[in-house]
């Protein structure tokens, strides 16, 4: 790279400037650390630590008591698990919550709370479903998690909750026969839209600490993951599935909307594209079956051969609108 | 616009409707050699997959040709890598002509053509016949034999050649991390009874790797701070990649490359990675419960203390 040339403004950038040979492999490494913003990953790698940290201890924590050591008495697995309550707890005060750390303590307070309630079931065999235990566990985290000023918090409240939804709808609605599964699927995808409408009228009143792109995108995977399911049982024969169906076209054309005029984000859109690809693939897939039965080689051959060229329009579809899409929207992350 | 120029996540997108496309054509293939022209011939798949092949190509190749040319020719170029390299592996009955066959056609895919969709599809296919051909034959130390793809990804990331072989870069890297999360739980799967898997030679490996992208961002920092917490950040690293399983380490690596290079699609894989290898090592077989319980207990106490270090010497070069 000569002096006259300008400095490459990102990883893409670079990589262009290597395959034009306009620098060498050795020189590679450089023009990656001159486009590499610094602080940016400085922060990263200390968040990360921190997350990773915290994220294997705890993890070590659930796994100790679900061993359910044998040598350990009650008393002293219920002092570990109150002492390790009450000293994150009070750590997240002394480290404030606008902190990293501090919200990293708070939410270790969390996952105490919920390895609590598993040693009291283990203890006393109250013979509790795994719903009261998820249930209890989100009641009882709600207020940590209101006062957190965390998105990765509510993250993990949220996940609790829908736990919590689920394993109430499968283990009690559904065996009782008061809920079709489809109609529990539509509850599990429609409750994450419900808690991303909170986020953002949230973030409007002022939340900005809310303002994290992931979380955003995860509240809308968690939704459109839940009723691709149902849609997809519809397409491919069950027609009980048809509420599903539906909910998840109308979920689909709400978010679309909603990430296209109002609050635009190129990366929401390209989410829900990849999703309505794939169910516009197997609709194809469903006509085609219906129209050529593939009973014979030469019906197969031909169907699989439209299946094909389906897909492939159903791909080009995608391209293009994304395209599309991506000079109307600027995308929040490109590299 | 290309491909190429889209975010990163988009080409994700677009490989995902390309491979169904291309599974749907493989189909294609089986039917026409064994339902159509009722071959029982695995070689006549192959023939088919040539074919393919040559259409996709050329279909990529055209100068003015359209988006759904070029979607077409990637999923039909897949489908017809997969076709060869599995009729042939078929027809010798060993995956190992498999791995050679689509390491060849790897390589033709990167003379004849610049899709970056198609290329990680091949290279992938390549490191799946790999893989498979190493279980089939229950080779010993199939977990270090796996590894052997990283350095070669990592080699290809940080000293890449000027035909871009970024997407195979890519493919290499994510073999051991993807192998070891599918295999966590398989100690007591039938090819895997009595035969000495291995992990020593990669766990090796790993920490090796792991300090060499910490060296290389040692050695460019100036600043004699930065130096310091590098070095101790170093030390931590390299113990908790010798406690870590070799998949967890993998995982630590692909963040570590992230931050070297400041790519956030690795470090948004390396982090995604790190969590499923979290909630699979839950099942793993190797060891019970309570160790593991310990060893996650004793990596997080140093990954904590090693931000406690970092944050510390921030704090004192803040307040000089």
């Amino acid at each position: 790279m000569t002096d006259s040339q300008a400095a490459p403004a990102n990883l893409a950038e670079v990589n262009e400037l290597r395959h034009a040979g306009e620098i060498t492999a050795s020189q590679y490494l450089g023009a990656v650390r001159q486009c590499r913003d610094s602080d940016y990953w400085h922060r990263w790698a200390m968040r990360a630590l921190l997350v990773l940290g915290a994220v294997h201890l705890l993890a070590g924590v659930i796994f100790f008591f679900a061993y359910n050591w044998d040598e350990l008495s009650s008393f002293s697995k219920f002092g570990l698990l109150q002492s390790g309550l009450v000293l994150s707890f009070v750590a997240a005060i002394v480290l404030r919550l606008e902190t990293v750390s501090g919200q990293g303590m708070l939410i270790a307070s969390s996952v105490f709370t919920g390895v609590l309630l598993a040693v009291i079931g283990q203890v006393y065999q109250t013979g509790a479903d795994a719903w009261e235990l998820f249930a209890a566990w989100t009641v009882l985290t709600l207020p940590w998690a209101l006062v957190s000023k965390s998105s990765a918090h509510w993250m993990f409240w949220i996940v609790i909750c829908l736990t919590a939804v689920s394993l109430y709808g499968a283990q009690v609605m559904v065996a009782l026969g008061h809920l079709e599964p489809t109609e529990l699927a539509i509850v599990t995808g429609v409750l994450p839209i419900v808690f991303l409408a909170c986020r953002e009228a949230a973030l409007r009143l002022g939340a900005e600490w809310l303002d994290d792109g992931w979380f955003r995108r995860g509240l809308v995977v968690f939704a459109m993951g839940s009723l691709f399911f149902p849609a997809i049982a519809f397409v491919f024969s069950n027609d009980s599935d048809l509420p599903g169906f539906v909910v998840f076209l109308l979920v689909t054309a709400a978010l679309a909307y909603t990430y296209m005029q109002v609050l635009p984000d190129f990366s929401i859109l390209a989410i829900i594209t990849a999703f309505v690809t794939v169910l516009g693939m197997a609709i194809g897939g469903r006509l085609i079956h219906e129209t050529i039965s593939f009973d014979g080689s030469g019906q197969l051959v031909v169907g699989l051969f439209l299946l094909g060229g389906w897909c492939a329009a159903m791909t080009t579809g995608a391209v293009r609108f994304l395209r599309y899409l991506h000079k109307e929207v600027s995308p929040e992350v490109q590299q | 616009m290309s491909n190429a120029a889209m975010p990163w996540y988009v080409r994700g997108v677009i490989g995902i409707g390309a491979w169904i496309t291309a599974l749907v054509l493989v189909a294609l293939g089986g039917a026409i050699v064994f339902s159509l022209l009722d071959l029982n011939d695995p070689g006549a798949v192959a023939v088919v997959g040539i074919g393919y092949l040559a259409l996709g190509i050329s279909l990529l190749r055209k100068e003015q040709s359209g988006v759904f040319a070029q979607q077409l020719g990637i999923a039909t170029s897949a489908a017809g890598a997969a076709l060869v390299s599995g009729g042939l592996a078929a027809e010798a009955e060993t995956f190992w002509v498999g791995c050679l066959v689509a390491g060849l056609l790897t390589v033709i895919v990167i003379a004849l053509s610049k899709d970056k969709i198609l290329q990680f599809l091949v290279a992938a296919l390549t490191a799946g016949f790999y893989v498979g051909a190493l279980i089939d034959h229950r080779t010993p130390y199939f977990i270090d034999l796996v590894a052997l793809a990283t350095p070669v990804g990592l080699y290809l990331l940080l000293r890449p050649t000027e035909r871009d072989l970024m997407p195979t870069a890519v493919a290499l890297l994510g073999v051991f991390p993807v192998v070891s999360l599918m295999l966590a739980d398989s100690s007591s799967a039938w090819w895997a009874r009595d035969l000495e898997q291995g992990g020593t030679f990669a766990q090796a490996l790993h920490i090796v790797l792991f300090l060499t992208l910490v060296f290389l961002h040692w050695r460019n920092s100036t600043d004699s701070k930065v130096k310091l917490q590098v070095t101790a950040f170093a030390v931590v690293a390299a113990l908790v990649c010798v406690l870590l399983p070799p998949g967890g380490s993998a995982a630590m690596l692909i963040l570590m490359l992230a931050f070297v290079i400041g790519s956030r699609p690795f470090a948004v894989i390396g982090a995604a990675l790190q969590a499923q290898f979290i909630a699979r090592y839950y099942y793993s077989l190797d060891m019970n419960l309570f160790d593991k319980s310990l060893l996650l207990m004793a990596v997080g106490a140093l990954l904590l203390a090693a931000w406690w270090v970092v944050q510390r010497a921030d704090a004192r070069g803040e307040s000089r």
